[in-house]
């Protein structure tokens, strides 16, 4: 591309953008027209969205992949989307108060408990929706699966207020949060992209040592998360190694010694 | 080629994530009741490169019992994860 087409081009996007319009390739309209005729889109959109999204998809290409692509290795769907989630999802940006009433597990229901929501979340381990919110009454953090939500009830709360409980939010999601290295064995260092992508949910940086040729992954998670990054090192299995992380690397140990018990080996 | 394994339901709580995990990502492999404690879940596979890790990625609440050979595989791999971790023996 020579400058000026450059030029010309920056020119149009900022164009687009002082109007508020956004340029689409053929190829993601295609794409989109395909994501709304998933069964789960028409609860993902109001009804005016949904029907004016359509209309303006109406003259686009069709791309049904399902004919040419077979998913293989893939995991039963349960939820891809719950009706819930858009007005949640409004409660939050918002910044409203709620009155949630909720099913509880061994049975019964807990209603009218007042509080904040503050985050939805997708949970890789469930594959459920959640919602995180904060509890005025119990004065802490609650996660609720949206399948188990019976109402919710919109309240005012002040914006001195939802800043104050926001705050308290952050601070115990900050005090739950814990960080492991793992090492990659220099042996699977080819392997490297496959291995990150086993710890894709979670947050990480990753450095690398130039004079042992060596890659150390930085994870933070928080507590209730690491039994799901156990069973992620355990399936890359000889190609990680947690070098930071007293309580992982102690419940690897254990695993180890309890597979081996199963296989009927002694100890060494 | 065919892989058999024996997993084990966890004894403590109430709901059953070994169970549901297998039944949920054990694509078209079949599960099997065993005893109270264990189910055995038996898949046919071209080659073990996807269905090794998500084995092993039970840790003791999977043991294979066929192929004997990858069972072998298993058993090594483990000892050799355990060598990984042993130094946390003293601290504790």
């Amino acid at each position: 591309m020579n400058p000026f087409e450059k030029i010309y081009n920056y020119q149009i996007i900022n164009r687009l953008d002082e109007s508020n319009a956004v340029a689409l390739t053929s190829q993601e309209r295609a794409w989109l027209r395909t994501a709304l005729a998933h069964a789960s889109a028409a609860d993902a959109f109001t009804p005016e969205t949904f029907g004016k999204l359509n209309r303006l998809l109406l003259e686009e290409d069709f791309f049904d992949h399902r004919d040419m692509i077979v998913e293989k290795a893939k995991s039963k769907e349960r939820q891809v989307y719950h009706p819930l989630l858009r007005a949640l999802r409004r409660l939050i940006v918002q910044g409203k108060g709620m009155r949630l009433t909720s099913r509880i597990k061994r049975g019964g229901i807990k209603a009218n408990q007042p509080g904040l929501p503050v985050k939805l979340e997708y949970s890789m381990v469930k594959r459920e929706w959640y919602l995180l919110w904060y509890s005025s009454r119990g004065r802490s953090l609650m996660a609720t699966k949206l399948q188990s939500i019976v109402s919710i009830e919109e309240t005012a709360m002040s914006p001195e207020r939802v800043d104050e409980l926001r705050r308290k939010v952050s601070a115990l999601l900050e005090d739950r949060k814990e960080l492991a290295v793992i090492e990659v064995i220099p042996a699977y260092n080819a392997e490297l992209s496959r291995i990150l992508y086993a710890f894709s949910c979670f947050d990480k940086t990753v450095g690398y040592d130039e004079e042992k040729d060596l890659y150390r992954i930085r994870v933070t998670y928080l507590i209730d998360e690491s039994e799901f990054l156990l069973s992620k090192i355990r399936f890359l299995g000889l190609r990680v190694k947690i070098v930071e992380g007293d309580g992982l690397r102690r419940r690897m140990r254990e695993s180890a010694e309890k597979v081996l018990g199963r296989y009927g080996v002694e100890r060494l | 080629m065919k892989v058999v394994a024996r997993f084990f339901n966890p004894d403590r709580t109430r709901a059953n994530f070994v169970r549901e995990r297998v039944e949920a990502q054990g694509q078209w492999g079949t599960v099997r009741e065993e005893s109270d404690s264990t189910f055995l879940y038996e898949i046919t596979v071209n080659g073990i490169y996807e269905i090794k890790p998500w084995l092993r990625s039970f840790g003791s609440s999977c043991e294979v019992l066929e192929p004997a050979w990858l069972r072998k595989e298993l058993i090594s791999e483990w000892k050799e994860i355990l060598g990984y971790y042993e130094s946390v023996r003293e601290d504790l």
